[in-house]
């Protein structure tokens, strides 16, 4: 059976202008798609409504047992960004890194 | 007099009126920059703080209305434009100034800091009124600051008590200790939870944190749990919490001043939970189970209930129902603790002291004398003739270079102190000229002597002020020539050997020559229609009071400039070339010698007078026949690697009697772009030479630049290389 894959991808500054949106688009695929991925490529920079909606979005798609993934490069000032908030250890140069690396959201 | 804390203060303040200018600079470049505004702002706000507690309350005064308008700027209520920046340039060169000569801060200064103010005030006014909104008062009152009532004393009184607030010597410290910086590296644990509209008020937390990151080393650990379910969460309200680990020098002031302006809105506390004291640093740190306890994470009966199990603790409290986040967190703060403590145990291990220039003054002096006796006794040793005489003298000399070139190395200090000040000169210029100008720096990391760098600033403010009036063409000019509009001059630092060359270089329109012989025609100091080479017409410009600009203006063309620059840098050493390509733009390099108070030196002999060379300008040495010399009459020549070299005999420039050997020597120096000999009776050797001023008598003596004693006790003459070729020149004893 093939899988019904959606794939977001914010671009630029995805911060508190544009979070609501995709918090909309995320709560839509999470109801039509599994699994849902999540492309860093384009985003240049973010800020803490980003990372919020992250955490939220993992959160949601375990409970609902929904695979939600994240690929993509991520930028040097996205990774960054995630260090200094104590996000994640280590800057992450792929997104797929991040996705068993955010802290709180280890081994669960 | 200035109590110790006021001077302690003082000097906290100089540092922040430095970073003061330098981040003015950026935000002129960057007016958007949110974060060099929220820096402008609190360097004003910690220097109004801190006047006000140690006395200096005219300062505190004036900094309290320039907080007022940089308050304007932080909110968003008034615009970073480039009037506003020189504004408080100036605010920030006035309150140096009262730093300076704090004893007449009340009475001299008033009248500068009243009309400061007025012009801030006139600044905001335009922006706020049409909106109805007139300054707001910073957070901090200048009387809570200063200890004064509403109607108490003057504002303009001088420092003359002690600290104002502290009513003992206890208290000023302790006040000292919240400003201060620590001696050793502090770790402070600082609970940070913003308020939820913290992001709705344009704040960045993160943004915080990476400030505090550059105040030294930073462990962060948030806390997500808070963020709502997908569905419930607005993006635009704050959840997150943060746990904070800095270790830093800085006081808890600088600390809680990055959360300046979120701190009414948040919940935050900063507390110091290691302060090692230089070699107190190596007991353990607290164990995971007290860290919890402290936090408040556990209670102490349950951790000793566990720890008599012989397990693992953290993973025990989890089974018993902690927050594995909580151990986390409590595990962090101890290995950042503990590399904190190592990095401090290895910096102090190579830890540096600050010690006074005027004792290494003295230290290079005490060297001086004693490279000066160990060269008496490696020539007592050779007289005597004991082999372990000599053996011992040979270690001792040895040691004695090993241990000069130790304390000169004490004396280096990077050149970039002082090109730094020259980013300000280069933008007041800008302004004041109407011209684009950016500077760049390379090498400034290029060490050189204390005493040589204190006296470059001068020659180097004189050719950058040149560079920027007559060098630099206007925009529509540079415009018209299809240049940037932006002109660069580049300062530039570099070792070669024993001397540093320091270019000044700009891309501006080159040297005007014509005009420049014309005015030197007009001067007088050529005749009219005289052949000059292009280096010849360049040369001009260090004619004494030669100046080409038409009007007198703040920046030049008083006719003092080039000729002082060539003094002074002839009185250190040193050499100046010009190269300038019309249309291109004009370089000026400068060779320095490392050091003014040894050298490494050619010790010659002309009849019983002995001599030193700078070793660092001799090239080599030749022979000479005594007869051929005579045979040439006054043509002084030889031919050398193919080329023709002019010599000066020295016995003739000193007027030296006595026989003169048949095969002489010929010290060929490099000075002023050529290679020019002097003819001597004997080269001894190489020498390292104490330089000793020459006294009143004997200070202007041309062609001697000091003096040294010899190991037998005798006094040899340093010869000035630079100034014995222009005499030579002068005086026909060269000539090509």
């Amino acid at each position: 059976m093939s899988e019904n894959i959606k794939v977001l991808s914010p671009e630029g500054v995805v911060g508190i202008e544009s979070c609501n949106d995709l918090r909309v688009q995320l709560l839509q695929a999470f109801d039509t798609a599994d699994p849902v991925l999540l492309n860093f490529a384009h985003i240049e920079r973010i800020d803490l409504s980003f990372v919020q909606l992250l955490y939220a979005g993992v959160r949601e798609a375990r409970i609902r047992g929904i695979g939600f993934r994240f690929n993509g490069e991520v930028s040097k000032e996205v990774g960054e960004y995630l260090v200094t908030g104590g996000f994640c250890k280590e800057v992450p140069a792929q997104a797929r890194e991040l996705e068993n690396n955010l802290v709180e959201l280890q081994d669960k | 007099m200035l109590d110790k804390f006021q001077e302690s203060f003082r000097e906290e303040a100089y540092e922040l009126l430095n970073d003061l200018e330098r981040i003015l600079l950026i935000l002129e470049d960057q007016p958007e920059s949110q974060e060099d505004i929220a820096a402008v702002f609190r360097v004003m706000h910690t220097v109004k703080g801190s006047a006000g507690m140690f006395g200096f309350t005219e300062v505190a005064r004036f900094a309290h209305e320039v907080e007022s308008t940089l308050d304007a700027v932080r909110n968003g209520r008034i615009p970073v434009t480039p009037q506003l920046v020189s504004l408080t340039l100036e605010a920030r060169d006035h309150i140096r100034e009262m730093l300076d000569e704090p004893a007449s801060a009340g009475v001299k200064f008033t009248a500068v800091s009243d009309e400061l103010i007025e012009r801030f005030r006139a600044h905001v006014a335009p922006a706020t009124e049409p909106a109805g909104l007139g300054i707001q008062e910073p957070e901090t009152s200048l009387q809570e600051l200063t200890g004064e009532e509403e109607n108490g004393s003057s504002q303009n009184d001088a420092p003359n008590k002690d600290v104002s607030q502290a009513k003992t010597a206890s208290d000023a410290d302790e006040m000292l200790g919240e400003t201060k910086e620590h001696a050793h590296p502090v770790t402070y644990r600082i609970a940070f939870k913003p308020g939820e509209s913290i992001l709705l008020n344009g704040t960045n937390p993160v943004l915080l944190l990476d400030e505090l990151a550059e105040m030294g080393e930073l462990s962060a650990i948030a806390y997500t749990e808070a963020i709502p379910p997908l569905s419930r969460l607005e993006p635009e309200n704050c959840f997150v919490a943060w746990d904070l680990l800095l270790t830093t020098k800085k006081g808890r002031t600088a600390v809680r001043d990055v959360f300046m302006f979120v701190e009414d809105d948040s919940e935050l506390t900063v507390e110091i939970i290691d302060e090692p004291e230089g070699d107190e640093h190596d007991h353990e740190y607290r164990r995971l189970g007290q860290i919890l306890v402290d936090r408040g994470f556990v209670e102490a009966g349950k951790v000793e209930s566990i720890a008599v199990r012989q397990q693992r603790l953290g993973e025990m409290l989890v089974e018993g129902g902690v927050d594995p986040r909580r151990i986390e967190a409590a595990l962090a703060e101890q290995e950042h603790v503990e590399r904190s403590r190592k990095k401090l145990q290895n910096e102090l291990s190579s830890a540096s002291v600050r010690v006074s220039s005027e004792k290494l003054d003295d230290l290079v002096d005490l060297v001086g004398e004693l490279v000066t006796l160990q060269a008496r006794l490696m020539q007592t040793a050779v007289h005597v003739g004991h082999s372990g005489l000599t053996l011992v003298s040979e270690s001792f000399d040895r040691l004695a270079t090993e241990l000069r070139d130790n304390t000169m190395s004490l004396r280096m200090v990077p050149i970039g102190t002082t090109f730094s000040k020259f980013k300000r000169l280069v933008r007041d210029l800008s302004h004041e000229l109407g011209k684009q100008v950016e500077i760049k720096t390379i090498g400034a990391e290029t060490e050189l002597d204390k005493s040589v760098i204190d006296r470059l600033n001068d020659p180097l403010v004189h050719l950058i002020r040149n560079s920027m009036d007559h060098g630099i063409e206007k925009p529509a000019d540079r415009a018209a020539a299809a240049k940037p509009i932006e002109a660069q001059i580049l300062l530039k630092a570099e070792h070669s050997g024993a001397t540093v060359v320091v270019t000044v270089e700009d891309d501006g329109a080159g040297l005007n020559r014509e005009r420049i012989r014309a005015r030197a025609e007009q001067r007088g100091i050529i005749t009219p229609g005289q052949e000059l080479t292009n280096t010849d017409i360049d040369e001009l410009l260090f004619s004494p009071g030669f100046s080409t600009s038409e009007n007198v203006t703040s920046v030049s063309g008083r006719g003092v400039g080039m000729d002082v620059v060539r003094r002074e840098i002839e009185g250190l050493g040193g050499t100046v070339a010009i190269h300038s390509t019309p249309g291109k733009g004009t370089s000026i390099q400068l060779v320095i010698p490392l050091t003014l108070a040894i050298i490494e030196g050619l010790l010659v002999q002309v009849g019983e007078a002995m001599y030193v060379f700078p070793l660092s300008s001799v090239g080599e040495c030749i022979e000479l026949n005594h007869q051929d010399r005579l045979n040439n009459g006054k043509r002084h020549f030889v031919a050398n690697r193919g080329e023709v070299l002019p010599y000066v005999v020295l016995r003739d420039v000193f007027s030296v009697s006595g026989n003169e050997p048949d095969i002489e020597q010929i010290v060929v120096v490099s000075a002023q772009g050529e290679d020019i000999g002097f003819v001597v009776d004997e080269v001894i050797g190489d020498h390292q030479t104490v330089i000793k001023n020459l006294g009143r008598l004997y200070r202007h003596i041309e062609g001697i630049s000091g003096a040294t004693i010899l190991g037998d006790g005798s006094v040899a003459l340093i010869l000035d290389v630079q100034k014995l070729c222009s005499l030579a020149k002068r005086e026909h004893h060269v000539s090509h």
